[in-house]
């Protein structure tokens, strides 16, 4: 008993103690994992930026199913083999308004030099996309694009922090790329499937 | 070991308490007896009621720990004897609560309930239930024979053993700093039980009377303008008929029927003020039991408080015996005692302002700090240009105040879209947008309530910013999850600013959510109700981090008291009473004060109830002068 005296008993009125930080939740800290990069055009609901550095857009040959919405990349190596199905594009990265990633082939003048109006009105809008948020719509009385840009500026995307080529690798995985003539799109176009 | 763990309690003493007393609805407690042990040195004090002395029979300082379980009823039978409160209190129906929290018990969370779950052993509950009988009756306990008294003694000792055998198996669970704030808030509780709220019990006394008499009337008055009842009988396929008619939307079952309970009529009266006549209409004949309202014989409403007794330790009395329960047109009855004033004193926005900051969102900090947070968001959203005003945008800003609000209650799209159908053409596409636009706008808060969610998913609980508990299990809802953090942490708030102003010795009628009602004498009003305001903003700021809440006050004093402390009056305008169903030329208005303050003259007032009060009174008024 004589010794309870010394004793220190905790004091409810002292509020610096017992105030917990939030910095308790951190045990279940996680940012999301970029699992998924769209292929293709926004949509023109949509409002997007084009990431403006160049180390975040390339020129790549392209071959496409239109009836089933694939994109590929074609290798260096392979643009002879399927010459007259591939285009050239460039393979712009960017991000939407509710922060969808994707990256966006917009296709470059054939060797003659000649460009479809909508790609180069495409390309336009890519360019415009890297400085403000911008909306493409199909104009098909113009055969072209429109381009929207935004009336205010709802502030500056945040980008995923990842490189270009881990982008690419996220977007089109293993068989988004035609490096050989085993390639099953190869064979399907080959009419070998 | 049990020893032991007692033993390194930092306390000189360590007693546990129990009363049996007698309460009448709405009554201060009147003890029966008294049943005290000192842990340490086993000893022991029984005391029946003429044996009371002026003091207690135990120290109460702060080197000395009380122990009991759901310590307001001790407490007060300190108050009603006229003995100082324990400076230090530990409530172990608190402490239960914070071990228990969102998990179920097998056999509830009274002292019973918290024996059973710490597998000790407990009288039955026959023997228990026979004896707490006699003291519930109130029978005159100064006649109990010698025999009567032991055994009462003996019944409450039971307690105070259920106590001694409780805490050394929870001390090890227990974080006693923060347990001992709770037992600080029971404290301030029992001083809100303590007082109570003053009723108008001459207004109650005629609704009791009449309120038979005056049913008919009222469907009747009320129905009128909508044709959905067939006598005293509501009509699901009018009512359907109503909706499609006025094109309002409503959930359904998944039977096809119209949901049409009051949860339904309620949030649909939130956004379509066609609806709320009904909605009260129907709570008042179905669901308000008036005789249930506790009020004692001094004209208070009193009842327990139940603190911690929701999932996010919300305060949660008996919807029937808490005047603040019932409809809110019965707040009405709230009336001062001459000579005093009530205030009505809660957070601005509080729900928002504990997200922004304990999210460290800094956008939604900036939204608060503007005064107007539902208008700041549709500014920071692009819906309203940035000299937008209340005035100039008001349905802009009515959309995104139901986002806001709705977000923080964890609602869906389609909940949302059902929230706004009044106020858009397009409901469901607008609901979309809104949330996109919360996201967008708050990036810091969403991260943060899914950070809340992980840590409940991962970890298995959440703790408030005082150590409250929640533990979720496999069927705990990511809404519940979410919610917690903003609510339970909206309740410590109101817990320490309970605790700041009874202990300045300043009269809390009631917690509200998150307000608390004050009373005072007039001369006294302004000055308690400034010491409220900066002591609840003082604790705002304590417990977020620095972040600074504001508080809104609703004065309720009579009519010369406004006009002498700098107040000036507006009538309601007549858009306000003809949405109302008010009359106008009834010249009812509203009291503004130089901070913008505002008050009713007489009685209280929630301006959602205003409609059903006039009505019913005129009713009452045309009974009484037909004889």
């Amino acid at each position: 008993m004589e010794n309870s005296t010394a004793l220190t008993p905790p004091d409810p009125f002292n509020l610096a103690n017992l105030v917990i930080g939030q910095d308790y939740l951190e045990t279940a800290s996680s940012t999301k994992l970029l699992t998924t990069v769209r292929v293709g055009k926004p949509n023109k609901q949509e409002w997007f930026r084009i990431h403006p550095d160049p180390a975040f857009r390339n020129n790549f040959a392209i071959l496409e199913f239109k009836d089933e919405n694939l994109v590929y990349i074609v290798a260096p190596g392979m643009t002879e083999t399927l010459q007259g199905e591939i285009y050239f594009a460039t393979v712009y990265f960017g991000i939407t308004r509710m922060s969808v990633p994707f990256l966006w082939p917009v296709r470059l003048p054939d060797e003659n030099g000649k460009q479809h109006e909508c790609h180069r009105t495409a390309a336009i809008g890519a360019e415009h996309a890297m400085t403000k948020w911008t909306r493409l719509v199909h104009n098909k009385a113009a055969g072209a694009y429109d381009i929207y840009p935004a009336l205010r500026d709802p502030g500056e995307p945040k980008w995923p922090d990842k490189p270009f080529n881990e982008l690419l690798r996220i977007a089109f995985r293993n068989e988004g790329i035609i490096d050989s003539d085993e390639h099953p799109a190869v064979r399907k176009l080959f009419g070998f499937e | 070991m049990e020893a032991a763990l007692i033993a390194a309690l930092p306390f000189r003493e360590i007693w546990a308490v129990d009363f049996e007393f007698h309460v009448p609805p709405g009554e201060k407690q009147e003890p029966a007896c008294l049943v005290a042990w000192e842990l340490r040195s086993g000893r022991k004090i029984r005391q029946w009621c003429d044996e009371f002395g002026t003091t207690p029979p135990y120290p109460t300082d702060a080197g000395v720990l009380f122990v009991s379980y759901y310590a307001p009823a001790e407490i007060n039978c300190h108050r009603s004897l006229g003995w100082a409160v324990s400076e230090r209190v530990l409530d172990l129906f608190t402490e239960f609560r914070n071990l228990t929290n969102g998990t179920k018990v097998i056999a509830g969370r009274g002292l019973l309930g918290c024996l059973v779950h710490h597998g000790l052993d407990h009288i039955s509950a026959n023997e228990k239930t026979a004896m707490r009988d006699r003291f519930i009756a109130g029978e005159n306990f100064s006649t109990w024979s010698e025999k009567e008294r032991r055994e009462g003694l003996d019944y409450c000792e039971t307690d105070v053993k259920a106590l001694a055998d409780l805490l050394p198996r929870m001390l090890p669970k227990i974080d006693l700093p923060r347990a001992l704030l709770r037992g600080r808030y029971m404290t301030a509780a029992s001083a809100m039980e303590y007082a109570g709220t003053p009723i108008d019990t001459e207004t109650l006394d005629k609704l009791l009377t009449n309120w038979d008499g005056i049913k008919d009337k009222l469907i009747a008055d009320i129905d009128k303008d909508y044709g959905i009842f067939d006598g005293t009988t509501f009509k699901a396929d009018r009512f359907e008929a109503f909706l499609v008619a006025h094109g309002i939307p409503w959930e359904r079952l998944e039977s096809g029927k119209l949901r049409l309970d009051d949860n339904a009529f309620r949030d649909a009266a939130k956004s379509q003020p066609l609806i709320a006549p009904i909605r009260e209409l129907r709570h008042a004949l179905s669901e308000m039991k008036l005789n249930s309202l506790a009020v004692g014989s001094d004209g208070r409403n009193r009842t327990m408080l139940s603190p911690f007794g929701t999932v996010t330790a919300r305060n949660a009395p008996s919807t029937t015996k808490f005047i603040f329960g019932p409809s809110v047109w019965l707040r009405g009855l709230i009336k001062p005692e001459p000579g005093h004033g009530l205030a009505y004193i809660d957070w601005s926005q509080q729900e928002f302002a504990v997200a922004a900051a304990l999210s460290g969102d800094k956008a939604m900090m900036e939204s608060y700090a503007s005064g107007d947070p539902y208008l700041a968001f549709a500014k920071q959203a692009g819906a309203v240009p940035a000299d937008g005003t209340k005035k100039t945008h008001e349905a802009e800003r009515d959309l995104f105040k139901t986002c806001v609000l709705g977000v923080q209650y964890g609602m869906g799209e389609a909940s949302l879209a059902l929230r706004i159908s009044g106020l858009t053409k397009y409901p469901q596409s607008t609901a979309k947008d809104l949330l996109a636009a919360h996201r967008r706008t708050y990036p810091a808060y969403w991260a943060w309530s899914q950070l809340n969610a992980d840590h409940a998913n991962m970890c298995g609980y959440l703790q408030s910013i005082l150590g409250f508990h929640f533990y979720a299990t496999n069927d705990t809802k990511l809404r519940t999850e979410t919610n917690f953090p903003v609510q339970g942490n909206g309740s410590e708030l109101l817990r320490l600013a309970a605790c700041l102003v009874t202990e300045k010795g300043i009269e809390v009628c009631a917690p509200i959510h998150d307000a608390i009602l004050i009373g005072a004498p007039l001369d006294r009003l302004t000055d308690d109700i400034a010491t409220t305001q900066a002591l609840m903003e003082s604790a705002g700021k304590s417990l977020l981090n620095g972040f600074e809440l504001r508080t809104d006050v609703h004065i309720v004093a009579p009519d010369d008291w406004f006009g002498s402390n700098g107040y000036e009056f507006e009538l309601y305008t007549e858009k306000f009473c003809k949405k109302n169903g008010l009359d106008f030329a009834l010249g009812r208005g509203l009291w503004h004060g130089p901070n913008g303050e505002d008050g009713h003259v007489e009685r209280y007032m929630d301006k959602r109830g205003i409609c059903m009060w006039e009505r019913v009174m005129k009713l009452i008024r045309e009974v009484e002068s037909n004889g």
